[in-house]
């Protein structure tokens, strides 16, 4: 039976690899708190999301179009129920992430303020409360990885909201052209690939994702249980503090997101390389700067200050 | 090729591959446009519809234009560009750079996308977009289209001589069964090589290639090579045409590059079709060697004729945005601005009257009972179906002022920027004053700043009369205005569309940023002031809708910081009164 919207295999995206990483943290250790994919126009932002879940979750995830209404992400009742003089229940986007674990913001950062102010309220709370439309539902309790993408040509997003997302990354196009190249040969052999009744290719490619969902799923089972010693929890509030930054919520998911990509790399421990690692996407949309409307960017400077603070006291 | 024939090749192809979905014509009248994309729904087959996108399309009429049918029992869904339960057709866009928000809101998700989705008002689908956008836009203009919706669109012709040429009266071209070819290596390192170093994301890479994989299956063949490339190269524009000595078939021509020949399709014609089976022709004719004049390396992409003329330097002229505009509750501005949308009503004013009904309707049965269809009475509304009318913001614009105190004769700024006075009072600019150097000031280590609804406000008068105080916290008085011009043009509920920054100062800041904001007074004052503005001053460079200027105050010692000031700033230097030549 051919998929209704068959999508590239995540084994086969070309390059972006921070993008990829950092999607697979978000997995391996939802408490992170979701990722926000930072970049330019035509970077497959979108399309590793999706790609991703689908090799994951089995399907695609609940996703959240900038068009949306506030009933459909709420919930609400059913229209064609009421015009028939019926009530019927229909659940929102907010409730059906829930149940499926991620929710993905396409074009975050061109959402409705509105919808925004919705979205926080549940991810802040972690209960969803429906009183609307004649509804009176008691709060559900809802959790899920909250993954979006954004293009920063369109303005960036308010402090309130980065915060949500445990780890921001930057994501730039593709320049060399070796990589262009071989981005052109995949996309291309795709249209051609899947247009066909039964493709080699294609199966080969869901059998590599089937081969990497269960590497990252033994890895979540891994984190779970990997401990942090204590002069790395340390060494993150070290980080967060050289770089000011907003609250604690950067160092938490400094050290869960080190768990995760300790996990990924297959060690039985976590290390100085891997908060190296991950400290870059947990600081940067953190910064004091970033209230004041200004890049969100990891620069040379604040590479050199964070190897400053890894290399001790 | 002429202009007609390179679009209806352009237009063969996208009705071969989905994947074209974005075709940008360049200086295409706009009232011309229909005509091609009825041409383009023709040949994507009969009955296929073309659906026009204007500048006042709204969400609603977009996405869910919900119709009672009679009685009150259904409703009716048709949104222009919800292309779910309809076959593939046409959504013709007359001018890209007057398209409505929410109509560019839409191309950005759907063009070229794999998947769609739409959650509005009761409404859960997703779908395969395949609906194919042609838009025209003239080239001065392409500067004023977001980014983002430009690069949805990455095949681009020229149309500028498409004149009188007539698209309905084409032939049909048999373009069902044809399969796409595979890209060879050499084909993908042409589209790379073409492009080089104007790639902006994959989408024109992607674009380059569908459209020489389409015209490589309208020539019959088996593989996309690198010739094909540099057909649809040409088409595009991004390589100059070659010299054309002899059409060997009808409709056919040959061109021969790197000692190859290669049949170039001009519009498919009907005796080329594939046979009854679906199955194309396996080789195209070869044909008379010719003289080919085309050059190997790349046109300059960005330069005149490119594809591309966003690429160019800008005419300082700001793009516009996606974001949705949040409406500013102005004293005096209700109910103006152009209608974009509806929202549930906080008052009862700017009622929005189809779009309440509409809340209403869906209501009624549950409301009235099983007896409502059969009842004449007028509908049951409450207060929480009451919709008000989003409005776009009346344009705003801002004039922003940094006044150093310290820079000395302040008596003479008027002259000089008199005439900038004269037309923010005339176009009634809310003045935003940062005061630096002022001897009165709370802290002499923090530039001050407020916020007038307009010159005649008798602060801003006031800020020109101070006393030079000893310190200027320069850096920090240009930090407070970056912020407020991030603000008031940046942020998705900007409204300002055009700000004005002019600073008045000679340059030398001696008070670091790091001090005025811990209010700590440094130990020792060196070029770090200086550098901190300089730094600030260039974050504000990049800023969008800005116009600077920097007011020169003359003859002094150290004269080359005002100039480097306003370097980082992108500011035009203007001489000040005090200057004597």
């Amino acid at each position: 039976m051919p998929e209704r919207h068959p999508l590239l295999p995540y084994s086969y995206l070309v390059g972006q690899e921070a993008l990829r990483r950092g999607l697979e943290i978000a997995y391996v250790m939802p408490s992170v708190g979701g990722i926000l994919i930072s970049g330019e126009r035509g970077t497959a932002k979108s399309t590793a999301v999706r790609s991703f879940a689908r090799m994951m979750y089995g399907e695609l995830p609940v996703t959240l179009p900038i068009n949306a209404t506030d009933d459909r992400v709420m919930g609400g009742l059913r229209i064609d129920a009421l015009m028939r003089g019926d009530t019927e229940e229909q659940p929102g986007l907010l409730e059906q992430a829930g149940e499926q674990g991620v929710l993905y913001v396409d074009e975050v950062n061109l959402l409705d303020d509105h919808i925004v102010n919705l979205i926080l309220d549940v991810v802040s709370t972690g209960l969803l409360v429906v009183q609307r439309e004649g509804l009176d539902k008691p709060a559900i309790p809802v959790t899920f990885t909250l993954v979006g993408t954004m293009n920063p040509e369109e303005g960036t997003l308010r402090p309130q909201l980065l915060d949500r997302f445990g780890l921001l990354v930057p994501i730039s196009a593709e320049t060399s052209a070796e990589t262009r190249n071989e981005v052109l040969k995949t996309v291309l052999r795709f249209d051609v690939e899947r247009a066909k009744e039964r493709s080699g290719w294609l199966e080969d490619g869901a059998a590599l994702d089937r081969a990497h969902r269960e590497r990252i799923a033994a890895a979540r089972e891994a984190a779970r249980g990997m401990p942090v010693r204590e002069e790395l929890t340390i060494l993150c509030a070290r980080i967060a503090a050289e770089f000011e930054l907003a609250g604690h919520r950067g160092e938490i998911v400094m050290a869960q997101a080190a768990r995760a990509l300790a996990a990924l790399e297959g060690r039985e421990g976590v290390g100085e390389e891997d908060v190296a690692g991950v400290a870059p996407y947990a600081i940067m949309h953190r910064r004091r700067e970033v209230a004041y409307g200004e890049g969100i960017a990891w620069t040379g400077e604040d590479a050199r200050r964070l190897r400053k603070v890894l290399s001790g006291p | 090729m002429n202009d007609r024939e390179r679009i209806d090749a352009v237009l063969a192809c996208a009705a071969l591959d989905r994947r074209l979905g974005g075709i940008l014509l360049l200086d295409l009248a706009p009232h011309r446009l229909v005509e091609v994309a009825g041409r383009l729904a023709g040949l994507l087959g009969e009955g296929r519809q073309v659906r026009v996108l204007g500048s006042a399309a709204t969400e609603e009429d977009l996405w869910a234009r919900l119709r009672p049918a009679p009685g009150g029992r259904s409703w009716v869904v048709d949104g222009l560009v919800a292309g779910y339960g309809r076959p593939a057709g046409v959504v013709a866009v007359p001018d890209l750079a007057t398209m409505s928000t929410a109509a560019a809101r839409a191309a950005v998700m759907l063009v070229g996308a794999e998947v769609a989705h739409l959650e509005r008002t009761g409404q859960q689908v997703s779908w395969r977009p395949e609906d194919r956008w042609l838009a025209a836009c003239r080239r001065e203009d392409v500067g004023r289209v977001s980014p983002h919706v430009l690069d949805r669109f990455a095949i681009r012709v020229d149309a500028a001589n498409l004149s009188t040429a007539r698209f309905d009266a084409l032939e049909a071209l048999p373009l069902a069964g044809r399969a796409l070819p595979d890209l060879s290596a050499g084909a993908a390192g042409r589209v790379v090589e073409v492009l080089a170093g104007h790639a902006r994301g994959a989408r024109r890479d992607l674009g380059l290639a569908r459209l020489a994989r389409g015209m490589a299956a309208l020539a019959g063949a088996d593989t996309v090579l690198a010739e094909h490339v540099d057909v649809a190269a040409r088409v595009m524009g991004l390589l100059a045409a070659p010299e054309v000595v002899a059409a060997p078939v009808p409709g056919e021509r040959v061109v021969r590059r790197a000692g190859q020949e290669l049949a170039v399709p001009r519009a498919l014609p009907a005796e080329r079709a594939g046979d009854a089976a679906g199955r194309v022709r396996d080789e195209p004719e070869r044909l008379a060697p010719v003289v080919v004049a085309a050059p190997d390396v790349p046109d300059a992409v960005g330069g005149p004729g490119s594809p591309y003329p966003e690429d160019e330097v800008g005419d300082g002229r700001a793009p516009s945005t996606l974001t949705l505009v949040w409406q500013r509750a102005l004293p005096g501005t209700w109910g103006h601005g152009h209608v974009i949308g509806d929202r549930q009503a906080h008052e009862v004013r700017d009622i929005a009257v189809v779009p309440t009904l509409l809340k209403a309707a869906t209501q009624q049965a549950r409301r009235c009972g099983p007896g409502h269809v059969r009842s004449a009475h007028p509908l049951h509304l409450t207060a929480s179906d009451l919709r008000s009318h989003r409005r776009a913001p009346q344009p705003r614009r801002l004039l922003a002022l940094v006044l150093d105190h310290t820079s000395g004769r302040q008596g003479e700024w008027y002259d000089a920027i008199g005439p900038y006075l004269r037309w923010a009072y005339a176009a009634r600019a809310t003045v935003s004053v940062v005061e630096v150097g002022d001897a009165d000031a709370a802290d002499e280590l923090c530039a001050a700043a407020f916020t007038a609804r307009s010159l005649l406000d008798p602060r801003v008068a006031a800020a020109f009369e101070r006393r030079p105080g000893r310190a200027t916290p320069l850096a920090h008085g240009l930090s407070l205005v970056a912020e407020t011009l991030q603000r008031e043009t940046q942020q998705g509920n900007a409204a300002v569309t055009d700000a004005l920054l002019i600073v008045v100062t000679d340059g030398r800041g001696n008070v670091p940023l790091a001090a005025s904001r811990s209010r700590r007074r440094p130990e020792r004052v060196g070029r770090e002031g200086v550098e901190d503005a300089l730094e600030v001053a260039r974050k504000i460079g990049r800023l969008n809708r800005v116009r600077s200027l920097v007011l020169d105050p003359g003859p002094r010692t150290a004269a080359h910081l005002t100039a480097d000031l306003a370097d980082a700033l992108r500011a035009t230097l203007l001489p000040g009164a005090g200057r004597d030549g």
